[in-house]
């Protein structure tokens, strides 16, 4: 009882914070000097909520609250003030409006590696990047085989940090982070890089810091936002577009902003055109996008004009991505099944049972060729798109279904 | 049971009284020895890792200074009042006190460029940039005084009790240039022009001060201002306690030394408020 009650207490309030930026560098560092001045003047309140010429808003009146063991996403094209909110958070640079109050250690996954000097060894960079991390003589001592161990280039700690490769420095550098032990923790986008096998080890860290820490991640990893996120704010330009619990529809929104709802088309050898594209009857040049409940059929007709008379049919292809563009699914055909005689006008209608995508968007892809995988004559990208409903939400891509039964044995 | 939290309140508005800001400082140049023994540890090293002569270079600049002044004496090129010591002698810890100086102006802003990148990224007390110059000045003078001590031992120069004075000779050098830098490093790392403008200007000022020659002593403005100079005091009383000679301007050197003390406190405050104002428009 006594411990949930502590591991409730609130680590990070940010309260409506504001932070202007100059978009002209000598104007900027002209802003600076007389914020300087301004600053070391006592009692002179600078006008901070009004711009001055060349100033635009980074970051316009953003609040939440995190408790330990939570952790919010921030989401949002480049350059919409993610970093910059993270930076005052992190108390680098001071807010223009609002405040923010941390309580605990406050640990940074920002850059990794900082502090490290090339000429000097891993084993030396270690105590350089620790000492900067915050971490006391003793601490680095205690933990050093730990964090080299963790690191896993035991055979070239005492190799210089120049001769290692960019994977093997992030490695180390993330190897030091990570026995950080903060209370509130503020990932970058940093854990991108190495092989996939570190990256996977990065994640199982985190989810085994999660539970003690307060976390605020920036990332444009979708699938990790939405498996490790509670809160998720989706920025534009400064402001909010979104904040809330719903981390998928904040996802959702945060794709929708790249939705060109344009096909686009890869090759062609200009023999074939596509016309309207149907799926269950609704014409998707016409209609919103179209609604398929989950485990209902799904038809998808696309209407194709040859411009010359074809001898020999071709083997029209669909596949189904997912809206990160990650192909999800291939619609496989019986091609004795189709008709043998066409004309210049034609249409190919696919049908697929008891759909078991789970819920999300989903757009279709097409390809025809002359050949099996040989030959193209058509490929066009995104020609339609769907939404799969369904009451729960799920993030793998397919929910299959599936009877159980539980017996004696 | 849990021990208190560190709490940490950032605002748009300095909220905090001067003297806790102040004391904030105090507190963080002394928790963030480590660190700033690292910074210190990690530039010398790279350094001297880096090069055949290792730690020759930290003396070469002062000696061939002295050698060139040596050689202009000597031939008559310039004509220098007596100095009451050994010329070398003489040149050298002159050197060596206008080396401190300048080390120590520069320190702090030299020390933040390694970081810089770092700076807008990770939140580090800033303090230990402060202490990690001055650790590398004293490494320096380490080195410099080995060299010393050969030349006192080559000129038989005599040395007296007063050379247990050094540390206080020292310690008012660097006090007096980590707060002249200290107060420029925000203008500093603003704008590269400080930086570049540092070099000649304390060119300039080692021919008003009593580095490589005895100030003449005129009875007019120009002797006034030399004698004023506060690096005067500085550097004659640093070079009479390692060769055993009287101090000169006593109380004078005794305010300069209250003077930096408070112009350290100062800058630390002025250092402390602007450093997210400057963190804002570096980068990295």
């Amino acid at each position: 009882m006594e411990d949930k009650r502590i591991s409730r207490e609130t680590l990070v309030e940010v309260n409506n914070i504001s932070k202007k930026f100059c978009k002209d560098l000598k104007t900027s560092l002209y802003y600076g000097l007389l914020d300087t001045m301004k600053s070391i003047v006592p009692f002179s309140k600078s006008e901070n909520n009004t711009l001055r010429a060349k100033e635009f808003w980074a970051v316009r009146d953003i609040s939440f609250t995190l408790r330990r063991g939570e952790c919010i996403g921030l989401i949002g094209h480049n350059g919409a003030g993610k970093s910059t909110l993270l930076k005052i958070i992190n108390g680098l640079i001071n807010p223009d409006e609002g405040r923010v109050v941390l309580t605990g250690k406050v640990g940074a996954l920002i850059e990794l590696g900082a502090g490290f000097n090339p000429i000097l060894t891993g084993r030396e960079n270690i105590y350089n990047n620790a000492a900067v991390l915050g971490f006391s003589r003793n601490e680095v001592d205690e933990k050093i085989a730990s964090i080299i161990a963790f690191s896993e280039i035991e055979d070239f700690i005492d190799s210089p940090v120049q001769n290692y490769s960019s994977g093997m420095k992030v490695r180390l550098g993330f190897a030091v982070a990570a026995h950080m032990e903060p209370d509130v923790l503020i990932v970058d986008e940093v854990l991108a890089v190495g092989d996939l096998g570190f990256v996977l080890k990065c994640f199982q860290q985190i989810d085994e810091i999660l539970p003690n820490t307060a976390m605020i991640f920036v990332s444009h990893n979708m699938p990790m936002v939405s498996r490790i996120c509670n809160q998720i704010i989706l920025m534009d330009h400064g402001v909010v577009q979104y904040q809330g619990n719903d981390v998928s529809k904040g996802i959702d929104m945060y794709y929708s902003t790249f939705n060109t709802g344009d096909k686009s088309i890869v090759f062609t050898d200009d023999s074939t055109e596509v016309g309207h594209v149907h799926i269950n009857g609704l014409d998707t040049d016409q209609s919103d996008i179209v609604s398929v409940n989950w485990l209902d059929d799904l038809h998808v007709s696309v209407d194709l004009n040859f411009k010359t008379k074809r001898d020999k049919l071709p083997i029209v292809n669909l596949s189904i991505f997912d809206k990160e563009y990650r192909g999800v699914a291939v619609l496989q055909t019986d091609e004795r099944a189709v008709s043998e005689t066409i004309g210049t006008k034609t249409r190919f209608t696919f049908t697929h049972r008891e759909l078991q995508l789970s819920k999300g968007m989903y757009s279709i892809n097409l390809s025809i060729t002359e050949k099996k995988n040989a030959s193209p004559i058509l490929r066009v990208n995104d020609i339609a798109k769907f939404q799969v409903s369904y009451k729960e939400e799920v993030w793998p891509p397919f929910m299959l279904k599936t009877n159980l039964k539980v017996e004696n044995v | 049971m849990k021990e208190t939290k560190h709490v940490r309140i950032y605002t748009p508005n300095v909220d905090n009284s001067i003297f806790s800001i102040f004391f904030e400082g105090l507190k963080n140049l002394y928790s963030s020895h480590f660190l700033a023994y690292q910074i210190a540890k990690r530039d010398i090293s790279a350094q001297y890792r880096q090069s055949f002569l290792g730690l020759l270079w930290s003396v070469i600049l002062p000696l061939s200074t002295a050698a060139v002044w040596i050689f202009m004496k000597n031939s008559n090129t310039v004509s220098l009042s007596d100095t009451g010591i050994y010329y070398p002698v003489f040149v050298f810890t002159g050197t060596m006190a206008w080396a401190i100086l300048t080390e120590t102006i520069m320190g702090t802003i030299n020390v933040t460029q390694t970081m810089r990148s770092t700076l807008s990224k990770i939140n580090f007390p800033k303090e230990a940039l402060i202490t990690a110059g001055i650790y590398k000045t004293l490494f320096n003078v380490f080195i410099k005084l080995i060299i010393l001590a050969i030349l006192l031992i080559v000129f038989k120069q005599d040395i007296s009790w007063s050379i247990s004075l050094f540390p206080i000779a020292l310690f008012m050098m660097i006090l007096f240039g980590t707060s002249i830098g200290l107060l420029i490093t925000p203008i500093g790392l603003l704008y590269g022009d400080v930086g570049k403008l540092m070099t000649p200007f304390m060119q300039v000022l080692m021919y008003f001060s009593p580095v490589v020659f005895v100030l003449p002593t005129y009875d007019n403005a120009i002797g006034r201002i030399l004698y004023y100079n506060p690096l005067t005091p500085l550097v004659n009383n640093f070079r009479n306690i390692l060769v055993g000679q009287n101090f000169e301007q006593v109380s004078y050197y005794i305010s300069i030394g209250l003077g930096s003390l408070l112009l350290f406190c100062i800058a630390l405050i002025f250092y402390k408020i602007t450093i997210p104002i400057i963190t804002e428009r570096i980068g990295g």
